[in-house]
């Protein structure tokens, strides 16, 4: 892959959340790279750390959230060494997030039109009217009647509520935009029909996405390529057609095998054993180890490296080499 | 906004019956209590045949069920009657001390709230700092202040020892500008009078300073708890995902949202600003209906004091009214 193609690039990140029970262990070594364009899945269970991952690269942590470790290159530049305020100008402009619920993630004070117009005006130096020229030709493109950008948020339901986030996220035409669980707080319908909306604007503004999702239907309709995290780790990382069709990593595996199929007749809805660990005592060696079906003895001692087993295909099992690293 | 008629309509309603028990409860209360107008008016020593005319003209021979019933007809017709100890319409009286009051309780309430919502917001933005501390501190400590002992305290500083501003009254008399509203300060500037303005003000500091910082405690602390969990809403976090510069994040986005709470507060506080007037204006000798009240309790003037009750509970009603009004005007969701 030539260099100057890569848009982001995280590397060895490590996040820790200081609590009164201890300290979490969010995130822990987690390398990831995203080329312009493409679109990359952030898949794995409640509490496995990739909203942290999501909000690390804002560097909106809440504030007993901590980088410990590790690089964030944005476009060549490391975002860890920005002053708050070179950041606040990369948020919303270049970088822009959409979050799980769209419900409370607009400020039910303010009218649809001034959070558009906000925006805007905060990173460009342009007229009143002129914002609100765009924040009307946004939220047209979104399905939404321009009239209505005059309303406040209680007067949209959740769907048509995302779509005004999207439409902030996308107004400044962002290099990349971080969806964390954009459909997880609506129901089945509107959310094919909000998948279909990424899909179509993906391709319109040729935008690079981080896909945060507990989901695996929606990974394999829009993503180029996938990472599984795992307790805070990332486990593998490939393309999405390889992954769906040959899944390494055992937790993987065993994500891909919970997936319900109506073209299979199935006892019982298959499920991982076991429950994710605790973070701030996490199990040593392979953190997936005590629920893992093919667990050996090393994985109980040492943590297996992240190996390139195929050209761009990353799996940190012991199972695929790494033995003697 | 028919419906907000209906609304209006029905609280004025609804506050009627409220009037009349508080009203009973003095004018019985009043009676019970020792002392007696005639003997405050005439003096304990006068002529017996002398009390007894003057007991006579008062109408306080009659029976007690008929002074009630005479007392709430001629309320009816919007009368508050005259008052025993001057022989003025009770009306008229509270409207010459109303604008004195007026003017000291909308300055305390500026102090209180300007105040109030500064320090709250300093605590909430840096939360478990000594800062903060210091903040919650101060809103628990000045609102328990005793009034008087505060105005002492405040005097004894600035006009005692420091000799910065005057200790009492309302302005100087040769100061006093041509009553047009009554409020000093408007009336100073429509008659373009600055000498009256400045000293309006001198006077005017302490007062409001003490009645503003014994409340604000209440503001501090439920701007902090509110800024506190608004910050930590979604909507903040996706405001500074947009790139908002955190001061508009705070100041604009939380704190409107955490004044909500604050401004139906206000409707609330009204009464207890009103009773905090009362110990602010005997300490500084402010001649508004705080001190006519205290004044006319010694004296026994059953009318005047009934009067200055109905008319407080009238303005803690319809204050209270006018804050649900704007309650609907800020917040967008809520339609009466």
């Amino acid at each position: 892959m030539s260099h100057d193609n890569v848009l982001l690039k995280i590397e060895g990140l490590k996040v820790e959340y200081y609590t009164r029970a201890g300290v979490v262990k969010a995130v822990d070594d987690v390398n990831l790279l995203i080329r312009r364009g493409e679109t990359v899945g952030l898949v794995g269970e409640s509490g496995c750390g990739k909203t942290t991952v999501g909000l690390s690269i804002m560097r909106l942590l809440p504030p007993n959230g901590r980088i410990v470790r590790g690089k964030i290159i944005f476009d060549g530049e490391n975002l860890l060494e920005k002053s708050e305020e070179e950041m606040r100008r990369i948020r919303g402009r270049r970088i822009s997030m959409i979050f799980q619920d769209p419900m409370t993630s607009l400020n039910p004070l303010m009218r649809i039109r001034d959070h558009l117009i906000e925006t805007v005006m905060t990173h460009e130096n342009v007229s009143r009217d002129e914002a609100l020229k765009r924040a009307e030709q946004i939220v047209e493109m979104l399905g939404i009647e321009k009239e209505r950008i005059h309303d406040y948020p209680h007067q949209f339901s959740g769907g048509m509520r995302q779509r005004i986030m999207i439409a902030l996220a996308l107004i400044l035409n962002p290099d990349l935009v971080i969806a964390d669980e954009p459909t997880t707080a609506l129901d089945v319908i509107v959310q094919a029909q909000i998948l279909e909306l990424l899909k179509d604007l993906k391709k319109k503004f040729n935008m690079s996405m981080i896909l945060i999702t507990h989901d695996l239907s929606i990974v394999s309709e829009l993503t180029d390529r996938v990472a599984v995290m795992y307790a805070g780790k990332l486990v593998e990382f490939a393309d999405t057609i390889k992954i769906f069709e040959e899944p390494f990593h055992p937790y993987t595996e065993g994500l891909l095998a919970s997936i319900p199929r109506i073209d299979v007749k199935q006892q019982k809805l298959q499920s991982i054993p076991g429950m994710p660990p605790d973070l701030i005592n996490p199990p040593p060696g392979c953190r997936f180890h005590p629920r893992c079906p093919y667990a050996m003895d090393i994985c109980k001692e040492q943590d297996p490296p992240m190996v390139e087993i195929e050209k761009g295909r990353f799996v940190k099992c012991f199972r695929y080499g790494g033995r003697n690293a | 906004m028919v419906s907000l008629r209906v609304y209006i309509i029905s609280r004025l309603l609804l506050a009627i019956p409220m009037i009349l028990i508080l009203l009973s409860v003095v004018f019985v209360v009043l009676r019970v209590m020792p002392g007696d107008p005639v003997d405050a008016i005439v003096g304990p020593k006068a002529p017996e045949s002398v009390k007894e005319k003057l007991r006579h003209e008062l109408g306080l021979d009659k029976p007690l069920w008929e002074q009630y019933v005479d007392y709430l007809s001629g309320l009816l017709k919007g009368d508050m009657g005259t008052s025993l100890y001057t022989h003025r319409p009770v009306f008229e009286e509270i409207m010459d001390h109303f604008p004195a009051t007026l003017e000291l309780t909308i300055c305390s309430m500026i102090v209180a709230i300007v105040v109030g919502i500064f320090t709250g917001a300093f605590g909430a933005r840096r939360r478990n700092t000594p800062g903060d501390v210091a903040v919650r501190v101060y809103g628990i400590m000045i609102y328990a202040f005793f009034i008087p002992w505060f105005a002492m305290l405040l005097k004894l500083v600035f006009s005692v020892y420091l000799k910065w501003l005057p200790s009492g009254s309302r302005i100087e008399p040769w100061a006093t500008p041509k009553r047009i509203t009554g409020l000093y300060l408007i009336d100073s500037l429509l008659t373009g009078n600055i000498v009256a303005f400045v000293s309006a003000i001198r006077h005017l500091i302490l007062p409001s300073m003490t009645l503003g910082l014994v409340l604000s405690g209440i503001f501090t602390r439920m701007t902090r708890g509110n800024l506190i969990e608004i910050l930590r809403r979604d909507f903040i976090t996706a405001a500074r995902a947009r790139g908002i510069p955190e001061n508009r994040v705070i100041y604009g986005h939380a704190l409107k949202n955490a004044l909500i709470p604050i401004i139906t507060m206000f409707g609330m506080e009204f009464a207890l600003l009103l009773a905090g007037a009362v110990l602010t204006e005997t300490s500084f000798a402010w001649p508004g209906i705080g001190t006519f009240l205290v004044e006319r309790i010694a004296y026994r003037d059953y009318t005047a004091v009934q009067g200055v009750v109905v008319f407080y509970a009238l303005l803690v009603v319809l204050v209270n009214l006018i804050v649900d009004v704007i309650y609907a005007y800020i917040d967008p969701r809520i339609r009466y």
